[in-house]
């Protein structure tokens, strides 16, 4: 029951972390169907006190995410959002980054499911964010189709064991899809990291 | 054979109905099921694999079949083709268990899985497997052999329960065929005692404890566990709650068990199904417009497709029973995923 427990509430409830306030509402009743005391779907799978305890994060889970607020303090938490800064930032911070020039954007507030400006797509940034949304990295190999193997070798940015820089892009898709962000940019700030591998890596 | 020859370049396509308690309705959709693939003109087996409770011959209105895999187990027949008999209807042949012999009921380890690789080579656009009800070695086999593994439910808490009980069979019967080494099948053999002293009460604890033993050797169970996706079918629904079963027990097996279900779709209470059984006439024919065989056909036309029924379009009041009938193409299309 222990892995159950700790799903985040959009995994607890089924539902994308785009899900609109509809969605949310739909997945909330068939919760309380699957989990309530009459429920006939896990009649035979949770005890009384189990049942108990799911009930009330699935209340929990409702309690949030139906409230605008609290669910964006809940997105920031999981890495989904990032809180609007007011100064500028420096975009080029990366000291891998040999190409753009330095250059100032003036802090916006930034649009969901897109990057923190300034902030590298490391394997381990996706590493951290799929911890902090509770995602085991096996769901996101199911989910997704893709050898587990690959995954952590993308998270440790092994890069000399990772596929063919064709595959490599449809698997960060795929990933950065499951985590909630852009996933263009993800795969393009990803590779700009594995060109640069690759370049300082030829021989001379 | 009394069907075609026809030039094939692919191998057919094997559902196996199975469910784990008798009464669920297994025999009905494997008949039923098989003359809606028949009429969009594929060729279509039966199988009743009921071992030793054959009912399909019966279920179909046919007269007792010349042949049976009793005839194939006792080398009277020497290839399953000549077991197949013609049901009348185009396409569809059966292969009956019929004419029970003690045997039939119990094969030997090594016939029954002379009689799987004979049906895997059938050549025949679908072969579709009535398994029968139990959870014995034989109809998981059976199961496991299927490219649509289906899980007939009666919106009961009996029928539920044996139905999770099939499933995890299932699962730890297929885990134990592709692990290969002693301390994995170890931990197989205690995560099937549900005492175990290990805590294991789930498939997904089972794959947690493979990963804490030896991280590679998990993933890759985990690789070729992944194709085990069995389909449900919700039989006898009586209201809306009876269909939204489906959804809780997909998302039930997904967040408890780490198993990956689909809900092909639902059949409503129907008498109709009931007095086409009397007869010993097949639904789709005798009754082709009754909410039961209407609801037979959308799921076999899910299970053709390989998609199921998607919660928010339910939820959002286009898949009412009452609508069956009169549902457009637009909403059909939007119903699924």
């Amino acid at each position: 029951m222990k892995h159950y427990a700790e799903l985040n509430y959009y995994h607890l409830l089924d539902v994308p972390t785009t899900a609109n306030s509809a969605q949310i509402q739909r997945a909330y009743e068939i919760a309380k169907k699957t989990f309530g005391e009459e429920s006939m779907a896990t009649y035979s799978l949770f005890d009384a006190a189990s049942r108990k305890q799911m009930m009330e994060r699935v209340e929990e889970a409702f309690a949030v995410l139906s409230d605008e607020e609290r669910r964006y303090q809940y997105d920031l938490k999981l890495g989904l959002k990032v809180a609007p800064v007011e100064t500028p930032v420096v975009v080029s911070g990366s000291p891998l980054d040999t190409t753009s020039p330095h250059s100032t954007v003036s802090g916006t507030k930034i649009p969901e499911n897109t990057l923190p400006q300034g902030q590298d797509v490391s394997g381990n940034f996706l590493k951290q964010l799929r911890e902090r949304q509770g995602i085991p990295l096996q769901e996101v190999a199911t989910k997704t189709r893709i050898n587990i193997t690959y995954l952590q070798f993308i998270e440790q940015d092994h890069f000399k064991g990772l596929p063919a820089e064709v595959y490599l892009r449809g698997y960060l898709v795929q990933y950065a899809r499951i985590l909630g962000l852009d996933p263009d940019r993800v795969a393009e700030q990803y590779l700009s990291l594995y060109h640069s591998w690759r370049k300082s890596s030829k021989p001379s | 054979m009394p069907l075609e020859a026809r030039d094939r370049t692919t191998k057919a396509e094997i559902w196996a109905i199975g469910g784990g308690k008798g009464g669920t309705g297994k025999t009905l959709l494997a008949a039923n099921l098989g003359i809606y693939l028949a009429r969009k003109g594929r060729q279509v087996i039966l199988v009743d694999a009921d071992l030793g409770c054959a009912n399909l011959h019966t279920s179909l209105g046919m007269a007792y079949p010349q042949a049976t895999l009793s005839d194939l187990l006792k080398g009277r027949i020497k290839r399953i083709r000549e077991a197949v008999s013609d049901t009348g209807i185009r396409n569809l042949g059966l292969i009956s268990g019929a004419q029970d012999i003690l045997e039939i009921a119990n094969p030997k380890y090594s016939q029954k899985m002379r009689i799987i690789k004979q049906i895997q080579e059938l050549e025949v656009d679908y072969i579709i497997l009535d398994l029968g009800a139990g959870t014995t070695f034989n109809i998981l086999d059976f199961f496991l052999i299927a490219d649509q593994g289906i899980l007939a439910v009666l919106p009961e808490p009996t029928s539920i329960e044996n139905v999770y009980r099939f499933i995890k069979s299932a699962f730890y019967r297929k885990f134990k065929k592709v692990a290969k080494e002693a301390p994995v099948r170890e931990l197989i053999a205690a995560a099937m005692d549900e005492k175990n002293e290990r805590g294991i009460k789930t498939p997904y604890d089972l794959i947690e404890e493979v990963n804490r033993m030896d991280g590679t050797v998990g993933h890759e169970l985990q690789d070729q566990m992944y194709g085990f996706k069995p389909k449900l079918v919700v039989n006898q629904v009586r209201s809306r709650d009876d269909i939204t079963l489906g959804f809780s027990m997909r998302s039930s097996c997904s967040r408890y068990f780490g198993i990956t279900v689909g809900y092909a779709g639902y059949v409503e209470f129907d008498d109709a199904a009931w007095q086409a059984g009397k007869k010993k006439r097949p639904l789709l024919i005798e009754y082709p417009y009754c909410s039961s065989a209407r609801g037979i056909e959308k799921v076999g036309e899910n299970l053709f497709l390989h998609r199921q029924l998607d919660l928010d379009s339910f939820l959002e009041g286009i898949h009412l029973p009452q609508a069956a009938k009169s549902r457009s193409n637009v909403e059909k299309d939007s119903l699924y995923r």
